[in-house]
C-alpha cells in the first residue's frame, strides 16, 4: 500500500514538474538549455515563472523590445532575396540597403528589427518565425505574417495601395502583364540623396503673421543642424504620401520649437517672406574677413543654446602677444622699430575694433597718414 | 378536492417537467460542442484588402474563378458586395475609415455561430453545427425551404435560384474537410499575406484578441465582435471603428434560436400542451353531449 | 336575392361568364406553374438572397392557413361545443380547408427547391423537433390527412345506395356498396377522435407559422417582431375562421341562387367583436411592453401597413358587428367579415414580406407577374373544385332538396 502511495506521489510530482518546466514549442535553435530566464525568454514572457499552462506571453516584442546593436546601416546586407514561401509568387529581391538607409532617419535597424542579441547581432527574420503557420502558436505571426505586416506598414501607408506586384511577380504570369520593374537596378543603391531647396516659404494660418520663411540651407550650412536633428522619426510616407499633408505642417511646429524656445512668434512668422540670416543687420556684428568662416558655435557654444558672446576681441584672442601673433595677417607688415612693442602701445586697452594711436610715442605722427610699417599688397 | 389537488399537482408537474425539458435540452446543446472547436479571427486592421482569401476560397471550394492577379483589382470596391452562390467570401471596403486614414476592409462570410439560428431553423436537419465549430450542410436531405435564409442574423446563406432540379444552399464550410479532417488551414487563412485572419481555438483565439486591446487600448475598439454576438460566433472580429459603421448588424447577446426553441419545446416538450388540449376538447364534447341529450 | 323560392329550385350549369373567366386565370397559372418545374425557381420568381420567401408563402402558405381555420372553427364551436343550428354550415367548411390545405400543400411544393425530397420529413432520420418548421410541417401534413378523413363521409354520403359503375364494372356495385356502408359505421365511430385532434392541430400549426418569423429576429420589423407571434397568430386564425364561414357562405348562396343563412351567420358572427377584442387586446399590451409604439408614427410604409391592418381589420368589424341591427343585415355582415379577412392577410403579409427587412438590399422585392400568376391560379382552381364539389356532393344542404 505504501509503495501504491509513493508511485502515486512520484506520477504526481513528475506531472507537476513536467508542467513547470515547459518543453516549450520554441523554434529551431532557440530551444532552452535549462530552465533559467534570460533575457532571450523575457523578449516573450512577462513573468519570471512562465508554464505552460500560463505562458505569460509578451504579445509582440516589436520595436526594440530587446535590441542593443548600433550597427550602421551600410554593415548589413545589400540585398536580401526572400525565397523561402514560394507558392503564389516568384522570390522577393529586397533592397536591404536601400530601405536601411532611409530607415536612418527613422531610428535605424528598430525602424523594422525588433529584436538582437546581447552581442548586438540581428538575426534574420526566418530564425523565430516559422515557415508554416500554425495554430498553436497565435501570438506570434508566421514568416509570411511577419514580412508582410513589416513591409506592408510602410508601403500601404506611402502607396496607399496593396499591389503585391511592386514586390514580387506572380509565378507563371506572361511577363507583359506584370510590371517592368527592373530588380537590377535596386542592386547597391541607397536611398538617393535627398535635395533640399534654399529656403521654403510657408503660408500659415497664423494672422498676425501668416508667412513663415525657413532658409534651409542655414540651417545646415550655417547653423551645422544634422538631417536627423530634425527629421527624426520622419518615415517614408512624410515624403511619398500624396495624400495627406496637413500634419506635417503641424510636425514642423513642433520641430522648430525644439531650438526656438523665445515666445516671440514674429521671430519666425512674418507678413511677408524673410531674408536669410544676415550676422550683421541681426546682431549688429559684422562679420569680418576671418569671422565669416568660423562654424557658429565656435563662438556661440552651442547650436541648439545660443549664448551672445562678448565683441571684446581679447576675450576670445587671450593668446594675442609679441611674438605669438604675426602682425602681417591684418595687412600690415610691421617694421623693425615696431616689431617689439607691445600690442597696448598701439592699441589702447586692447580694444582692436578701435583705430590705433601713435601718440603714446610721437608728437607728430597721425595714424593712418603714417603706418609702422609695409602694407601688404592685395 | 381530492380532483383540484389532484389537477394542481399535475400541472404543476408539467410545469416543472416543461422547464427542466428546456433547460436539459440547453445543456445538452451546448455539451454537444468541443471545448475545443475550431474559430477564426479577423483583425481587420491587418487587412489590406488583397482578395486573395477570396480566390484561394473559390480554389479550395471548386468555385468559378478568375485568374490571381485580377483580384489586385480594387474597382470592386465601389459598390458593397455581399457573398453569392458562387462566392463564398467576398472583402468589402470602407473609405477613410483605417488605421492610417486609408480604407478599412472588411472580410464577410459565414460566421458559424455557436447556436446558428439556421441551424435551428432548418426542417430536416440538413444544416448541423459541427462539434469543431463549422455550420455544415447536407444538400442530400435539403428540400430547399430557404428558411434558413431567412433566419441569418448575418445574412449569409445564398440559393442557387437558376439551378431547375438540385438548388443547393451555398455558404462558408470553415474549409471543413481540410481543417478537422486534414489538419490544415482554412484557404483563406492559408494565403491570407498579413495574417489579418488567423485559426485557432475558439476560447484562445477569444484570449489572443482581448491581449491584442489590452496592448494597444489606442488601436482596437474594446469589443470583440462575434464572442457574444448571438450568443457567440466562429468567425470574430477585432477593429478600430465602431462595428455597426463597418456593415455589421448590431445584435443582442441572445440567439434568436433560444427564444423559439424555448417557446417550441415550452409547448410541445413531450406532446404535453396538445395531449392537454386534446382531453380538455374531450371533456368539454362529452359534457356538452350530455347536456343536450338532458335537454 | 331573397327573390329566390327553393320550391322551383334548379341546379346552376357549371359553367358561367365569370366560371370562364377564372378558368382563364387558373389556366395561367398552371401554364406558369409548368414554366416553373422547367425552367427552376429564378425563371419565374423574383426571389434572391435577400428575399428568399416571396409571395407563394407569405399568400399561399401564411394566408391560406390561416384562412383555411373555418374548417376547425366550425368543428370547435359545432361538434365539439354543441352549439345549434350551425349544421349548415360544417360542410361548406370543411370543403374550404380541405381545399385550402390541399394548395397550401401544392404551394409549398411549388416554392420548394428540391421539392422531390418532401417526404424527408416524415422519416425520422431527418427529424428536427428544434424547428417550428418541422412542426409546421408535421402539423400541416396530418391536418390534411384529418380532413381528408373529415371529408369522407360527403363522398360516402354521395354514392351510398348509388353506386353504379358502367358496363364490366357493375359486378363490383354490390361490393361497393358494403364496402361505402362499413365504411360509413365506422366512420361515424371514430369521427369524434379526428374532430378533436383536427383542432389540436390546427391551433398548434396555426401558432407555429408565427413562431416561424420569431427565429427571424431583427429581420422583421418590431412593429410586428414579438415573441407572442405565435399566439397572435392563433387568435387571430380564430377570428378569421369565422370571418371566413360568413364570407363564403354569403358568397357562394349569391353563386348558386341560394337563400342566405344570415340567421346562422349573424349568430356566428357574435364571436368575432369577442375575438377581435381579445386579439387587439394582446397586440396592445405587447406594443406597450416593448415600446415598439414609437415607430407608430414614423409615415413609413411598416407603419402605415400596421395602421391599415388595426383599423380595417379590427376596427371597423368590430364596430359593426357591435350592433345586432347589422349583425342581421346581410351587406353589413359581409363587410365585416371581408374587412376582418383582409385585415388577416394584412398581417400575414406584413409579418412575412412587408415587415422583413433584409440587413442589405440589393432591391426591394416585388413578385414577378408569373409569381403572381401562380398565386391566383391557385385561387381560381380552389373556387373552380369549391363549384364542383358544391354542385356534384351534398355540402350545402338546400341545394340537396
Amino acid at each position: 500500500m505504501k509503495k501504491l502511495y509513493m508511485l502515486a506521489a512520484f506520477i504526481f510530482t513528475t506531472t507537476l514538474i513536467n508542467g513547470q518546466l515547459v518543453k516549450p514549442n520554441h523554434s529551431k535553435d532557440r530551444t532552452l538549455a535549462n530552465s533559467q530566464m534570460n533575457d532571450y525568454c523575457r523578449t516573450c514572457h512577462t513573468c519570471e515563472n512562465p508554464t505552460r499552462f500560463n505562458p505569460c506571453f509578451e504579445q509582440c516584442a516589436r520595436h526594440g523590445a530587446q535590441f542593443s546593436s548600433n550597427k550602421s546601416f551600410e554593415a548589413g546586407p545589400d540585398i536580401v532575396i526572400l525565397d523561402k514561401l514560394i507558392k503564389l509568387y516568384k522570390p522577393v529581391i529586397f533592397s536591404h540597403k536601400l530601405h536601411a538607409s532611409m530607415s536612418e532617419m527613422s531610428g535605424g535597424c528598430t525602424h523594422c528589427h525588433h529584436y538582437s542579441d546581447k552581442s548586438g547581432e540581428i538575426p534574420a527574420c526566418n530564425k523565430c518565425h516559422d515557415e508554416k503557420a500554425d495554430f498553436t502558436n497565435l501570438n506570434e505571426p508566421s514568416l509570411k505574417g511577419a514580412y508582410h505586416r513589416q513591409c506592408l506598414g510602410c508601403h500601404r501607408e506611402w502607396g496607399h495601395e496593396n499591389a503585391c506586384q511592386f514586390c514580387h511577380q506572380e509565378i507563371g504570369l506572361s511577363d507583359e502583364r506584370v510590371s517592368t520593374y527592373d530588380k537590377t537596378d535596386i542592386v547597391g543603391v541607397p536611398h538617393p540623396l535627398i535635395k533640399a531647396e534654399q529656403k521654403y516659404v510657408y503660408q500659415t494660418p497664423y494672422k498676425q503673421g501668416p508667412v513663415v520663411t525657413f532658409h534651409h540651407t542655414d540651417h545646415v550650412d550655417l547653423f551645422g543642424l544634422k538631417c536627423t536633428d530634425c527629421h527624426k522619426g520622419d518615415n517614408c510616407s512624410l515624403c511619398h504620401d500624396t495624400v495627406k499633408r496637413e500634419e506635417k505642417v503641424v510636425k514642423h511646429v513642433e520641430t522648430c520649437g525644439k531650438c526656438h524656445t523665445e515666445d516671440n512668434c514674429n521671430f519666425c512668422h512674418s507678413t511677408k517672406e524673410k531674408p536669410a540670416f544676415n550676422h550683421s543687420i541681426s546682431t549688429g556684428f559684422v562679420l569680418g574677413h576671418y569671422h565669416q568662416d568660423v562654424d557658429c558655435n565656435n563662438c556661440h557654444q552651442s547650436v541648439s543654446n545660443f549664448v551672445r558672446p562678448s565683441t571684446n576681441c581679447t576675450d576670445c584672442h587671450i593668446h594675442w602677444a609679441v611674438g605669438t601673433f604675426d602682425h602681417s595677417v591684418t595687412g600690415l607688415t610691421l617694421n623693425e622699430y615696431h616689431e617689439e612693442e607691445d600690442c597696448e602701445n598701439c592699441h589702447i586697452d586692447r580694444d582692436f575694433r578701435v583705430e590705433p594711436t601713435c601718440d603714446n610715442c610721437h608728437d607728430d605722427i597721425n595714424y593712418p597718414e603714417y603706418i609702422p610699417g609695409d602694407r601688404l599688397s592685395k | 378536492m381530492g380532483i383540484e389537488r389532484r389537477e394542481f399537482l399535475k400541472t404543476l408537474a408539467i410545469a416543472s417537467g416543461t422547464l427542466a425539458g428546456v433547460s436539459s435540452l440547453k445543456a445538452s446543446d451546448k455539451a454537444k460542442l468541443n471545448p475545443d472547436r475550431f474559430g477564426v479571427l479577423s483583425d481587420l486592421t491587418y487587412c489590406i484588402g488583397c482578395r486573395k482569401c477570396e480566390w484561394a476560397c473559390n480554389e479550395a471550394n471548386d468555385l468559378p474563378n478568375q485568374p490571381l492577379d485580377s483580384f489586385s483589382d480594387t474597382s470592386v470596391f465601389e459598390q458593397m458586395r455581399r457573398p453569392t452562390s458562387e462566392k463564398y467570401t467576398v472583402v468589402n471596403s470602407y473609405a477613410d475609415k483605417g488605421l492610417d486614414g486609408g480604407a478599412l476592409n472588411v472580410k464577410v462570410q459565414c460566421m458559424h455561430c455557436e447556436n446558428p439560428p439556421c441551424v435551428s431553423a432548418c426542417i430536416v436537419g440538413a444544416l448541423r453545427k459541427h462539434p469543431d465549430g463549422p455550420v455544415t450542410y447536407n444538400a442530400s436531405a435539403c428540400i430547399g425551404c430557404r428558411y434558413c435564409i431567412i433566419t441569418c442574423p448575418f445574412q449569409i446563406p445564398t440559393y442557387e435560384y437558376e439551378k431547375v432540379l438540385t438548388p443547393q444552399v451555398r455558404k462558408c464550410t470553415l474549409c471543413l474537410e481540410r481543417t478537422i479532417e486534414n489538419e490544415q488551414l482554412p484557404a483563406c487563412v492559408e494565403v491570407c499575406p498579413t495574417e489579418a485572419i488567423i485559426f485557432g481555438h475558439r476560447e484562445e483565439l477569444i484570449d489572443v484578441a482581448h491581449e491584442r486591446i489590452k496592448k494597444n487600448p489606442d488601436k482596437y475598439i474594446d469589443h470583440v465582435y462575434g464572442e457574444h454576438e448571438v450568443g457567440g460566433t466562429s468567425w470574430m472580429y477585432l477593429s478600430n471603428q465602431p462595428f455597426n459603421e463597418i456593415g455589421f448588424p448590431e445584435l443582442s447577446d441572445n440567439s434568436p434560436a433560444e427564444l423559439t426553441e424555448s417557446i417550441q419545446h415550452g409547448i410541445f416538450k413531450g406532446f404535453s400542451g396538445p395531449i392537454m388540449l386534446f382531453s380538455l376538447l374531450g371533456i368539454i364534447m362529452k359534457v356538452m353531449k350530455k347536456e343536450e341529450e338532458n335537454e | 336575392m331573397n327573390n329566390i323560392t327553393t320550391l322551383s329550385y334548379e341546379k346552376p350549369r357549371f359553367f358561367t361568364p365569370g366560371v370562364w373567366v377564372i378558368t382563364l386565370l387558373a389556366s395561367v397559372g398552371l401554364l406558369s406553374l409548368l414554366v416553373r418545374f422547367i425552367f427552376g425557381l429564378g425563371a419565374v420568381t423574383n426571389l434572391d438572397n435577400q428575399y428568399p420567401w416571396g409571395i407563394w408563402i407569405a399568400v399561399d402558405v401564411a394566408c391560406g392557413v390561416a384562412l383555411a381555420a373555418g374548417g376547425f372553427m366550425t368543428a370547435l364551436i359545432a361538434h365539439i361545443v354543441h352549439g345549434k343550428g350551425y349544421k349548415s354550415v360544417i360542410r361548406p367548411a370543411l370543403l374550404t380547408a380541405t381545399l385550402g390545405y390541399t394548395f397550401v400543400a401544392l404551394g409549398v411544393l411549388t416554392d420548394l427547391g428540391r421539392y422531390y425530397n418532401m417526404w424527408h420529413i416524415l422519416l425520422p432520420k431527418y427529424w428536427s423537433p428544434n424547428s417550428a418548421l418541422f412542426e409546421v410541417g408535421m402539423c400541416v401534413a396530418s391536418y390534411l390527412t384529418v380532413l381528408y378523413i373529415e371529408f369522407l363521409p360527403i363522398v360516402v354520403d354521395r354514392f351510398k345506395g348509388r353506386v353504379n359503375l358502367p358496363g364490366m364494372l357493375k359486378t363490383f356495385n354490390g361490393f361497393f356498396e358494403r364496402f361505402l356502408k362499413i365504411l360509413d359505421v365506422s366512420l361515424k365511430k371514430v369521427m369524434t377522435i379526428f374532430i378533436i385532434l383536427g383542432v389540436v392541430l390546427s391551433c398548434m400549426h396555426q401558432s407555429s407559422l408565427g413562431t416561424l418569423m420569431v427565429l427571424a429576429s431583427v429581420k422583421v420589423h418590431p412593429l410586428w417582431q414579438t415573441p407572442i407571434l405565435p399566439l397572435l397568430f392563433l387568435l387571430s386564425a380564430f377570428v378569421v375562421g369565422f370571418a371566413m364561414v360568413i364570407f363564403e357562405s354569403l358568397i357562394a348562396s349569391k353563386s348558386f341562387n341560394l337563400k342566405p343563412e344570415v340567421k346562422v351567420l349573424s349568430r356566428l358572427s357574435r364571436f368575432i367583436p369577442i375575438l377581435l377584442l381579445i386579439y387587439l387586446t394582446a397586440k396592445l399590451i405587447d406594443m406597450v411592453t416593448r415600446e415598439t409604439y414609437v415607430y407608430l408614427f414614423t409615415a413609413s410604409l411598416d407603419s402605415i401597413m400596421y395602421w391599415i391592418e388595426i383599423i380595417i381589420g379590427i376596427a371597423i368589424p368590430f364596430t359593426i358587428l357591435m350592433f345586432e341591427k347589422y349583425r342581421n343585415n346581410q351587406t353589413w355582415l359581409f363587410t365585416a367579415a371581408a374587412s376582418v379577412i383582409f385585415g388577416v392577410v394584412l398581417n400575414r403579409i406584413n409579418v412575412y414580406l412587408i415587415g422583413f427587412t433584409p440587413l442589405y438590399v440589393d432591391k426591394p422585392y416585388f413578385p414577378a407577374w408569373t409569381e403572381i400568376a401562380v398565386t391566383v391560379g391557385f385561387i381560381s382552381l380552389i373556387i373552380l373544385l369549391y363549384r364542383f364539389f358544391a354542385l356534384n356532393f351534398p355540402v350545402i344542404e338546400d341545394m340537396e332538396n
